[in-house]
């Protein structure tokens, strides 16, 4: 009874998945760009997610499953090339250029994205989202960090530390 | 409250802070103290991903403040040297700030760079050479901790007053050995000395077979602290082509080992390549033009490539681990330097000139990598 979905996929057409986010807002997307995550990967080769039935992903919300799969969209084609060895400076560069806006977001949606990234396991992601985190801090001061990344004020101990260091080794990084 | 990274699980604030660039180490480790506790865990160092990073002395551009009267003055002073830091996966320079605590920042001349310790211990250490004002050889050790961010004097070299003297770091250890050189009197000589990074301290060293002036040390896996070439008060300038290895385990000196370098070769551009296993226990240097490598425990050098024309007059050569070796030199003496990267992968070796940035071409005299 399945007979004529399972012809399409294997002629031509891409085959499609559904992906249910916890707010049960329904995504169909590759099932190339998909199988970005580790996770879903299995389920898919299992042949999960195909027709009425889609994959619940409990843990991850309508808006930052739409952001994962913008991502995932973009980058499954040089993936399926396994890591595009042969592909060009120009590709190279252009997915730069979207990886580069891509992470060009509020403080909240890239935390999201990275607990996303890491429930789903799509290393790419996760690891470029740590490292747009990691350049908030560059050539911050201490004080600077804590304020970029949402930290409570220092207690007064923790500010007795952290003058503490700084007599101890100078204001060369002040 | 006690989260590394507010609304963050602890495990994905990590990815994050293992790619906070070595240069942030030390504001990053005053924002909290977990920060503080994390950065300074060998556990977080493994997983920071490193790429090697030279340091060089070289040159400071000779009118780097404009002006008539500063190009007047710059003329007629010698060559000042500072320490620059290229990144040699992205081709960044830059400035080494802070500058070691130097008058002016500059630099001795022919002082000695060394990068010792592992992780969160990692060292920069510059020893010896000649007040850059006076031309008198120093004994004064500088220490740059990559964690703090700061510079502190470490105990000066024993005497004798020592010139032009072998030094090499074992990367992973705590030892920054020197050895050989000559002493106030033009005295070739066999001693040595050890100094212990961690302890501040220097430890003596038992003596060499020979005396070695001008030699070259190279740290290699298995073998230990290894002097090649250098020549004795008599020899007048005639290198040699030996090597003498020392093992810090039994803390002694082998057997003079014959014919490791051509006789009458200058040994100042071996180096070894960093790390443990297979890739540590090789030695480059360049002989007539050419790379040539060979394991410590081999017998004979092997071709890997020609130097490129524009850096065929060579200042200084750092292998920098997984086959590839920097090779900094420039057309001919006084030009502009070049900065040249040697890539070798099984039987083919290919060559990158690397960007180079016009404050940064002043000529390089002493050079060294470290994982960061």
């Amino acid at each position: 009874m399945a007979a004529p979905e399972s012809g399409d996929g294997n002629n031509g057409a891409a085959r499609m998945v559904t992906l249910i986010s916890s707010d049960n807002t329904r995504f169909e997307v590759e099932a190339a760009a998909a199988s970005l995550s580790q996770t879903l990967q299995l389920t898919i080769l299992d042949g999960g997610g195909g027709g009425g039935d889609g994959i619940p992903l409990p843990n991850v919300d309508s808006a930052t499953l739409s952001k994962v799969l913008e991502y995932c969209i973009k980058h499954a084609p040089a993936a399926a090339n396994g890591g595009a060895p042969n592909a060009t400076a120009v590709d190279r560069a252009e997915l730069e250029r979207f990886d580069n806006e891509f992470v060009n977001i509020d403080q909240s949606v890239l935390y999201s994205l990275i607990m996303a990234a890491h429930n789903l396991e799509i290393e790419g992601l996760q690891s470029l989202v740590a490292k747009k985190v990691a350049d908030m801090i560059k050539g911050k001061s201490p004080m600077e960090i804590r304020r970029t990344l949402g930290f409570p004020d220092p207690t007064p101990e923790e500010q007795a530390e952290m003058n503490a260091h700084m007599l101890e080794y100078g204001w060369a990084y002040e | 409250m006690d989260d590394l990274i507010p609304g963050l699980p602890d495990d994905l604030a990590r990815e994050c802070l293992v790619r906070v660039g070595f240069d942030q180490l030390p504001a990053t480790r005053r924002v909290s103290r977990q920060w503080k506790a994390e950065v300074e865990s060998p556990f977080h160092h493994r997983l920071r991903r490193t790429r090697p990073l030279l340091v060089l002395a070289q040159a400071a551009p000779p009118f780097a403040a404009s002006g008539p009267a500063h190009k007047y003055a710059a003329s007629a002073t010698p060559a000042s040297y500072r320490l620059v830091l290229h990144d040699v996966s992205t081709g960044a320079w830059a400035a080494m700030s802070p500058p070691p605590p130097f008058p002016g920042g500059r630099l001795p001349l022919f002082c000695q760079l060394a990068v010792v310790g592992e992780g969160p211990r990692r060292k920069l250490v510059v020893l010896g050479g000649w007040d850059p004002e006076t031309w008198a050889p120093t004994a004064a050790v500088h220490v740059y901790d990559f964690l703090s961010g700061t510079w502190r004097r470490g105990a000066e070299m024993p005497p004798p007053r020592r010139s032009f003297f072998a030094c090499a770091a074992a990367g992973e250890s705590r030892w920054v050995f020197v050895a050989g050189g000559h002493d106030a009197e033009k005295n070739a000589l066999r001693s040595a000395a050890a100094y212990d990074a961690e302890a501040d301290a220097w430890v003596a060293m038992p003596e060499m077979a020979r005396e070695r002036d001008e030699a070259r040390g190279v740290c290699v896996g298995g073998a230990g602290f290894v002097v090649l070439g250098g020549y004795p008060t008599a020899g007048q300038g005639r290198f040699m082509g030996s090597a003498e290895s020392f093992d810090p385990i039994a803390w002694a000196w082998g057997p003079v080992q014959e014919g490791v370098i051509e006789e009458g070769l200058c040994p100042r551009t071996c180096c070894a390549a960093p790390g443990d296993g297979e890739a540590g226990t090789r030695m480059y240097m360049v002989r007539d033009g050419h790379v040539v490598a060979r394991e410590v425990d081999g017998d004979a050098w092997r071709p890997v490539a020609r130097v490129p024309d524009d850096a065929r007059a060579m200042t200084a050569v750092v292998a920098i681990g997984d086959g590839r070796v920097v090779v900094i030199g420039s057309a001919c003496h006084g030009a502009e330097q070049a900065v040249h990267l040697l890539s070798e992968d099984g039987s083919t070796s290919s060559w990158t000139r690397q960007p180079m940035a016009p404050e940064f071409v002043g000529h390089v005299q002493a050079a060294c990598c470290v994982q960061v």
